[in-house]
Order: structure tokens, then sequence, then C-alpha cells
């Protein structure tokens, strides 16, 4: 395992209202190179969770082994990205993918060729010198994950990524994901609400539910890689899609609370 | 891939500069030079209506003196021995009184910005500063001062480091929280995080308050001129407008304006070459 959340829970102190259970706790195993998708609707903790396993926010209980080790704060070998590509609007393509290295002291010279390298792959080669604004949003998330990519974190924690795309530029994306990352044997861990994208992308979808943030169940999604789009024409696709849909409405009855996510 | 392409083609077309349907600023028909053409008219019409109206007695020349007499007295005026005496005074006092009050701002600013119970302790203070009407300072500093270009300098400084040092703290606050979120998770030092991120993102607030300075530095100059002084071009048109001819007011009146439009159009200037990828303008 190269992550272990052991009993991870967040819990909110409020002045007025008491404590707010944001997440209680998570066991979960996480192997190297494997796919995990968080699903569940809004406030459901999914986003806190990524965030404790990126070092950002402590758990107010239990921990995160990072290879075996408890993590205390961020990593180096854990690579981010939001909703939002972050890019530095002052900074072209090329020197924001290189924002990285020069945070870590690296030498600019000798990332010069890892980041066009890294260009190269994600197909931005030719816009190494364009500034981000002049660039459309599926164009930003790529230069965002060449920028995660070109520093070979062996954990990538995604924040609904692909979120404020359209659909058709969304499902570009998610092939180029697994292109360069599965064979790269990259851990990803992967926040959204889509579920269609979660079982596309995913070895293991992880369900969870809102009031209080909670893992109400975990589904293991059976392709073989590589994956193309077309797995989603297979009945095994429609069916796992419609176990998470299960599994969401579920909660949602019982808690009495439409759940807000986007289907199949 | 489809979705590749169209992303392509869009881009290609900003990157290159050609613009797109939303690029276009609203065109009334014609262009350009069309446009240029009626703002050239419309000055013409604003000199004629100076000129004509106190000629045909319809405005007394000595509330409104004819264009061509003002011209004609702004002509002996920067021709004579004196002017140059008193246009370097004050020219002076605007730039240092600029050059200082902007540096204290930025540095101010900055600081406050950055250590969050300095800026809790200090900030009713300042706030408090800012609400009185700089301007009854005048008189209390020409006597600290005296009457020299030392009290002008720093009426133009009280005046002018306000909308900087504003703008720094307000431009170090609302640097988007995701842009920190990233570099924390690269593990940058605080001062990374200043360098690379707080500070340029804080840069176009900055670059605004420092133009807004610099108009205020003029009116600062002038004010203390006004309240108290034997020289400078504010003194002149205090004078001047004492002895009732107004044709010189209006000439220093002209030529503080030509400063003041001097100084903006190079600042503008700097913040397009500096702040290039400022979109909101």
């Amino acid at each position: 395992m190269i992550l272990e959340l052991d009993s991870v829970a967040k819990t909110y102190r409020t002045k007025g209202r008491g404590d707010v259970e944001a997440l209680r706790p998570v066991q979960l195993p996480i192997p190297e190179g494997s796919f995990v998708s968080l699903v569940g609707p809004s406030g459901c903790g999914k986003t806190t969770l990524l965030n404790i396993v990126a070092g950002l926010l402590p758990p107010t209980a239990g921990r995160v082994l990072f290879e075996g080790q408890p993590l205390a704060g961020p990593s180096r070998d854990m690579g981010i990205m939001f909703q939002r590509a972050v890019l530095l609007p002052w900074r072209t393509v090329e020197k924001n993918v290189m924002l990285p290295a020069e945070v870590f002291g690296q030498e600019p010279s000798s990332m010069q060729e890892r980041v066009a390298e890294t260009l190269e792959m994600v197909g931005l080669t030719d816009f190494s010198n364009a500034l981000p604004q002049h660039l459309s949003g599926g164009m930003q998330q790529r230069v965002a994950l060449a920028r995660v990519l070109a520093y070979r974190p062996k954990v990538l924690l995604m924040d609904e990524p692909f979120g404020a795309l359209d659909e058709f530029t969304r499902e570009a994306m998610n092939v180029e994901l697994l292109r360069l990352t599965r064979p790269a044997g990259i851990t990803v861990v992967f926040v959204t609400h889509n579920i269609s994208e979660a079982v596309f992308l995913s070895h293991k979808v992880v369900v969870m539910s809102p009031r209080p943030g909670r893992v109400t169940g975990v589904i293991d999604v059976p392709f073989d890689d590589p994956r193309e789009i077309d797995v989603m024409r297979q009945q095994t696709f429609t069916e796992l899609v419609f176990e998470v849909r299960e599994l969401l409405n579920k909660e949602e009855s019982r808690s009495g609370v439409p759940a807000e996510v986007e289907g199949a | 891939m489809t979705t590749e392409n169209t992303d392509l083609r869009t881009t290609e077309a900003t990157r290159t500069g050609a613009p797109t349907a939303e690029d276009v600023p609203l065109d009334l028909e014609g262009g350009q030079w069309k446009w240029r053409l009626g703002t050239l008219a419309t000055g013409i019409l604003i000199f004629a209506l100076w000129e004509l109206l106190p000629r045909a007695g319809l405005i007394s020349p000595i509330v409104l003196p004819p264009f061509t007499d003002t011209m004609a007295a702004l002509y002996t005026l920067v021709t004579s021995d004196f002017f140059m005496g008193h246009f370097l005074v004050t020219l002076n006092e605007i730039f240092w009184g600029f050059l200082i009050g902007t540096t204290i701002g930025l540095v101010v600013g900055i600081v406050l910005g950055v250590f969050e119970p300095l800026k809790r302790l200090t900030y009713p203070f300042v706030v408090a500063f800012q609400a009185i009407p700089k301007i009854v300072l005048a008189p209390l500093f020409i006597a600290w001062f005296g009457y020299g270009q030392t009290s002008k300098i720093v009426m133009a400084i009280a005046i002018g480091f306000f909308p900087v040092l504003i703008n720094t703290m307000v431009g170090l606050e609302t640097v988007p929280n995701d842009m920190i979120q990233l570099m924390r998770s690269l593990k940058a030092s605080k001062m990374q995080i200043f360098r690379k991120v707080s500070l340029p993102s804080a840069s176009p607030l900055m670059f605004a308050g420092i133009k807004t300075a610099l108009t205020f530095a003029l009116i600062g100059a002038i004010v203390g001129e006004f309240v108290g002084a034997a020289e400078g071009l504010g003194f002149l048109l205090d004078t001047y407008n004492f002895q009732l001819r107004i044709d010189r007011v209006f000439s220093v009146i002209i030529i503080l304006s030509l400063i003041g439009g001097v100084f903006y159009f190079v600042l503008e200037w700097l913040d397009k070459k500096l702040i290039f990828w400022r979109q909101d303008v």
C-alpha cells in the first residue's frame, strides 16, 4: 500500500452550534499504481479527505500513512490539482510548468529538458511561450497536469480537476489522464461528483454521503487497462454506474435530502 | 479527437492576436479614425466657444479670458525669466512627494499585509488618519517644516501614501487561496510564496494605487503652496488670482495639467509593461 488512511476523521469546532462532523473515521488502503475515486454530493467530505491526504489539512483523529510512514504536512512525492487550473497569469506556460522545480531549488537548466518533454506529452509544445489567459479551459488544465507530472510525483491528488470543463473536453481529458498516469504507475486519488467519470477512470470507487460526511461503500471496477472510451458501451459499465447510483440513493432516502450528483 | 481541434483553433486565434467575436469593441460603423476625427472636432468646438463667448461679450473677459489671449499669456509666462524657477520648485515637490509617499505606502502596506497581528493593531489608526481631510494639515506642516519646499513635500506624502498602502494591503489579502494551497503542497517557504505568488498577484492593485498617488501628490504640493509659500506654481497661481490676472491663472492651470498628464502617461506606459497580464482594463 502506498497510502493508507487509518481511521482518518475531521471535526470542525464552531461557535454556538457545537462540533460539526465533516468526516467520520475512514479506513482505506490505496495500493500503489491504483486509481481511486471519491464520489459523492457536496458536503460529503470528499474534498476534506483529499486535503488531509495532501497534508494541507490536519485530521482531528487517525492518521495517513504514506509509504508506511505517518504523514505530517505536504510531501513533494505527491502532487495536487484543483478544479481551477491555478496557473500564475504572469508566467508563460513553460514557466508555470517550471514552478515546482524552482520551489524545490533545482537548477532551471537541468529541468528544461524534462519540462519540454512533459509539455510534449500533453500536446502543448507549440504553446510553451503563451500566457495562460490565451488558452482555453481545457488547455489550462493540461498545463496544470504538465506542471504536476513534470516533477514526477508518486501520488497524484485531483480535486474535481475537470469539473469546470464541458462534457467533450472532459472526456478527452479523462482518456489523456489514463494515458499519462497508468503506464507511469502513478497512484491517483480523484475527487468527482460525476459517476460515469469515476467508473471509467477507477480501479476503486469510494462512495461518500453527507451529513455527516462518511464512506458508505467501496465498489471495485474490474475493467482491464488500458481503457478506451468504448468501455462505456459495455453492459458491466452501465451496471456499475447503476450500482454506485443505488448506493447514493439509498443514503439519500435515509437522510431525506436529495443527493446532488450528476448521473450517467 | 475533435475536442483537441476546437481547442487549438480558438487558442490559435487569440494567440496570434487575430480578433475573435468577443474581442472586437463596439464598432459603430466606420472604424477608429472616424472616432478620432470626432474627438478632434469636439475639441475644436470647445476651444471655439472659449474664444467666441468672451469676445461676443456673453461672458466677461475677466471671468474667462478668450482662448487666444490665454495662449498669449501662457507664452509670455513660460518665456519669462522667473518662470523656470517656480516650475522646477513645484516639479521637485511633486516628484519627491510622490516617490517618498509611494515608497512609504509600499513598505508599510507590505509589512501590514504580511504580519497579520500588526495589521489588526494598527488598522484602526490608519483608517482614522485617512478620515482626516488632509488639507487641514497643511497649516500644521508649514508650522512644523517651514515655508520652504519641505512642508509641501510632506503634504504630498501625507495625501499620496494612503492609496498605495491600502491597495498593497488589499492586494496581498486577495491572493487567490488555491494559489497559496498549491505553493503549500509544494512545501514552498513563506518567502517563496511571497515572492513567487503574493507579490506578483498583488501588483496590479499596487500599481493602480501608485497611479492615484501621483494625482494626490500633485494636489498635495499645490495645496501646500496655496496655504503658505514664496515660490512654486501654486504660489504663482494664488498671486495671479489675487491680482485678477485670470489669463495668467489659466496659464498656470494648463501647465499643471500638462505636468500631471506627462507623469500619468509615463506611469500608464510602465503599467502596461510591468503588469502585462492585466485583463480587466
